[in-house]
Order: C-alpha cells, then sequence, then structure tokens
C-alpha cells in the first residue's frame, strides 16, 4: 500500500515533534485517516509532501494545545521551508568568489562547519569528530550558516 | 508488501535499511554523506531522521512502523466495508423497485376496495 512507505518517515516526524512515542504513533494514524478521506478527493503529485505537511501541521496544533505544560522552546524545532538553494546562487564564477569572500564574513563555528561539509565533503560525525561540537551542534551551524550565506548573496545580487 | 519499502520524497530516495544504518552509526562515512546532502535539501527526511534518532529503542521502530502498518490497513478495510454497506447491487436496487411497486399497487387495491 502506498501509504504505508512513509509510516517510517511519519513516525519520526511526528517523533521529532511531539517527543513521546504514544503521541506519535497516534498522530501517524491520525495522518492516515486524514489521508484516506482526502486522497481520493483530489490529484496530489508529491504524495510525500503532502503527508508529511499534513503531519507537521497537526503536531504544531498539538503542540499549541499543550503549549501552556511544554513551554515555548518545543515550536522553536519547526523546519524552515527551503528557501533558495544557496547552489542556485552560485553560477558563474564571479559568484564563487562572492561566496567564498561571504564565507569568510560568517561566524568562526558556522564558518568551519559550512566549509567542512560542502567545500571538504565531511559528513556530520566526521566534523562534530574534528571539532568536538555534537552533531546537533554541527547541523545547526550548518544551517544557520547557509541561511546567512543566502541571505547575503541575496542582498548582494 | 515487501520488507524493504524504497522511500521517495523530491526525487530522493532511501530505503528503511539504509535510513536505520545511518540513525544507528552503521553507514560508511562516504555513504553518510551522500545521504546528509539529501538531508540538507530535504525537510521531509531530515525531521524524520531527526525524530528517529529521539526513539530511545531504535530496535523497536520495525516493530513500530509494522504495528502502525496494521492498524492502518484494518481502517483501510473497515472503509471499504463501509462504502459496500451503503452501495446497492444492481440486484437489489430491482428488488427495491419491485417492492415500491407492489406497495403502491397494494395500496391502490386497498383503496379501490374501500371506495367499493
Amino acid at each position: 500500500m502506498l501509504l504505508e512507505r512513509y509510516t517510517m518517515l511519519l513516525f519520526g516526524v511526528c517523533m521529532k515533534y511531539l517527543k513521546e512515542e504514544e503521541q506519535a504513533k497516534d498522530a501517524v494514524q491520525q495522518v492516515f485517516l486524514k489521508a484516506l478521506a482526502e486522497m481520493p478527493k483530489y490529484r496530489i503529485e508529491n504524495v510525500g509532501g503532502w503527508l508529511y505537511q499534513v503531519a507537521r501541521n497537526l503536531c504544531l496544533s498539538s503542540l499549541r494545545g499543550r503549549r501552556e505544560h511544554a513551554g515555548e522552546e518545543q515550536l522553536q524545532y519547526v523546519a524552515q521551508p527551503e528557501e533558495v538553494p544557496v547552489s542556485l546562487l552560485v553560477e558563474k564564477e564571479k559568484d564563487i568568489d562572492r561566496l567564498k569572500a561571504e564565507l569568510a564574513n560568517l561566524k568562526e563555528d558556522q564558518r568551519v562547519c559550512v566549509a567542512a561539509f560542502y567545500l571538504e565533503k565531511k559528513s556530520y560525525s566526521q566534523i562534530a569528530e574534528a571539532t568536538g561540537f555534537s552533531i546537533k551542534q554541527v547541523k545547526s551551524h550548518i544551517q544557520n550558516g547557509k541561511r546567512n550565506l543566502r541571505i547575503r548573496l541575496e542582498a548582494g545580487s | 508488501m515487501s520488507k524493504k519499502h524504497k522511500i521517495e520524497d523530491r526525487g530522493a530516495g532511501i530505503d528503511e535499511d539504509r535510513l536505520l544504518d545511518y540513525i544507528e552509526g552503521r553507514m560508511p562515512p562516504d555513504e553518510e554523506y551522500r545521504l546528509e546532502t539529501i538531508l540538507e535539501s530535504d525537510p521531509f527526511l531530515n525531521d524524520a531522521v531527526e525524530g528517529l534518532a529521539e526513539v530511545k529503542d531504535r530496535a523497536q521502530l520495525r516493530a513500530i512502523a509494522a504495528q502502525i502498518n496494521v492498524q492502518l490497513r484494518r481502517q483501510v478495510r473497515s472503509r471499504r466495508r463501509q462504502r459496500r454497506g451503503h452501495k446497492l447491487t444492481e440486484g437489489q436496487g430491482w428488488l427495491m423497485v419491485l417492492i415500491v411497486l407492489l406497495l403502491v399497487l397494494l395500496a391502490w387495491w386497498v383503496i379501490r376496495v374501500a371506495v367499493k
């Protein structure tokens, strides 16, 4: 069945936001119930993307419901939608020079992680081992560095 | 259903075994890096990996997914049954028409007798 291909991924997404296995399992069931009811009505081309949005919205509304118990911090885990990838902003040689220049302007932690990941092609765990950061910190530095690079490159284009 | 499910989203493809290998840290560095470049541009997969990594007993992940799938199949079966319950077959439809006609005839006959 098509939906079964996404069970593990959806459970992971719901775990990320809800942090509780039982609640995550219930949330996946609710996503599937919605999918069974809604999918036959529409022509959905990106089933995975649609399921992801449904799961995220469901988790976020559940988190909003229990915000007073959970505190605001859980909502900070919401992934930001992917904007224009940095690679698309760097098409010409002069752009690569600009990228290198902007890279130097990033904060030290972000610069080290972005350069190691994108230029030296090192995995998160290799970067973590080399820098002493946790994998979560490495990912965070790459994300923030990428975002700051994008902002700087877009501002200059 | 096959044991391995190919998971595809936004052009990225990864099967459950590889996903679990990555979460368990059993993947060679070059493959790990390739997967991470996908994670960087695929929020669905990225969120899923982060969430799965938070499960305490990761050996249970397959069992959890299987349990959810059993529930899903139950829901699908029950929906099919409901749909079948609401739909009349062609034979049942004609039988209903016949019953209505007989009732009309009976009513007509009763009225006719009563008038006489």
